[in-house]
């Protein structure tokens, strides 16, 4: 008599059990390469992120749509804005900026400073900011100074400034990365720095 | 001896032989009485935290330290010059690697009769009070952002209908949130993680005669 033969042959338990150990084995061998692919690629995060365009302080930084100069950094243990002194359990950095938009209107929806280990510090809501809050439209050609105030721990370093006009998702978009240098020295006086105000300079 | 053998044999047999079906629900079921045994199917407590318990939520830690019921107090301004104010106290350290802006969540106020502000649901379904403003101790400005390794006193505002009895406690929900991928974007970021807030129930000092300042 002929035994059956092909995929009608009859198996025993031991050989049906292998038949099915070497199938789970191939689905967990696919599972395992498809997490080698995933884990080797870029995540959306590192995709995703923001073009930072650096520069240094005194030299314009163009961020596709404006251009950031930072003119002049001041630090303070005490700031004073519309009257009120506001002081800190760290440093005031105090920027003196030049927005130029290049193509467009626009307005700098995003200032933060940006320390060595990777802390944002966005510009301080405890004193008016309306340069970079959003609601300051810059017109093409006209450049806009103004002082922004930012908030930092004493123990932030490698600090640099980070502008842009994304207001909310800034995927993909271009910011300043402007390196700032400030004299520690600085930090100890405890006289009130006035913000200086808002001025439009062709 | 060989009649054992057999009967084992017989029974890996007809283990190997069910549907991958029938073993899928086996040991759903199996897995579900573990997690029974182990208190997984009871039903979840409210997680309370006593007044000057620091506690880490996430992208912040939050130290509920007092409630105050005032009158007007300046920077906020009441709607109703009759009215007062829930003022809750707490110390806020934010975590997270930013500044963290709309700070709202970290304390909200649980449903309070005589609260003018209306309840509102959040997208995980709890209800709350919005608060009416945040205001920072240091120098009594109002404020709606923390940043990073800067811990502050805030006091958080709720405008409060003269008219109704005056609570001995309130309420608080400090929210809680968890780093992890959202399943939309997939960004990694500080996601709600409602089931985890945990409640504070804080005794109300009567401080109508305090001024701007005063704790």
């Amino acid at each position: 008599m002929t035994p059956p033969a092909g995929r009608h042959r009859n198996l025993g338990p031991l050989q049906r059990f292998l038949k099915r150990a070497g199938s789970f084995i191939l689905v967990l061998a696919a599972l395992g390469v498809g997490d080698f692919v995933v884990r080797s690629t870029p995540d959306v995060d590192k995709r995703e992120r923001p073009f930072v365009v650096s520069g240094e302080e005194g030299k314009a930084v163009e961020a596709r749509m404006f251009s950031a100069t930072l003119l002049k950094t001041r630090t303070a243990a005490v700031v004073k804005a519309s009257g009120f002194v506001h002081d800190t359990q760290g440093v005031w950095v105090i920027l003196r900026m030049r927005f130029v938009a290049l193509h467009e209107p626009l307005s700098i929806s995003y200032a933060a400073v940006v320390d060595a280990r990777g802390r944002s510090f966005y510009a301080s809501d405890r004193v008016n900011q309306s340069l970079v809050d959003g609601s300051r439209i810059l017109q093409p050609g006209i450049g806009v100074e103004g002082d922004i105030a930012f908030e930092i721990p004493r123990d932030a370093t490698g600090l640099t400034a980070q502008f842009s006009d994304a207001r909310l998702n800034r995927a993909m978009q271009a910011v300043t990365g402007i390196t700032i240098s400030i004299d520690d020295g600085i930090f100890l006086n405890r006289q009130p720095v006035t913000l200086d105000p808002i001025e439009v300079k062709p | 001896m060989a009649e054992s053998t057999g009967i084992a044999r017989e029974a890996v047999g007809q283990l190997v032989q069910l549907s991958a079906q029938k073993w899928g629900i086996g040991l759903s079921v199996l897995l579900v009485a573990i997690s029974g045994l182990f208190g997984g199917l009871d039903t979840a407590p409210e997680r309370a935290t006593a007044v000057n318990a620091a506690i880490d939520a996430g992208p912040w830690k939050v130290t509920i330290t007092g409630a105050r019921l005032t009158r007007e107090l300046r920077p906020m301004h009441l709607m109703e010059e009759k009215n007062y104010f829930i003022v809750v106290l707490a110390t806020v350290e934010i975590k997270a690697d930013r500044t963290w802006k709309f700070l709202g969540e970290t304390v909200q106020l649980a449903p309070t009769k005589g609260i003018v502000a209306k309840p509102t649901k959040s997208l995980s379904g709890d209800t709350f009070h919005r608060n009416d403003g945040i205001v920072l101790l240091r120098d009594v400005t109002k404020i709606d952002q923390l940043n990073p390794g800067m811990p502050e006193k805030l006091a958080y505002f709720w405008e409060f209908d003269s008219t109704v009895p005056i609570p001995s406690e309130v309420k608080v929900y400090i929210g809680f949130r968890k780093f992890r991928e959202d399943s939309l974007s997939g960004h990694m970021s500080w996601m709600e993680h409602s089931e985890l807030n945990k409640a504070v129930v804080v005794p109300l000092v009567d401080r109508r005669d305090a001024t701007a300042g005063s704790s």
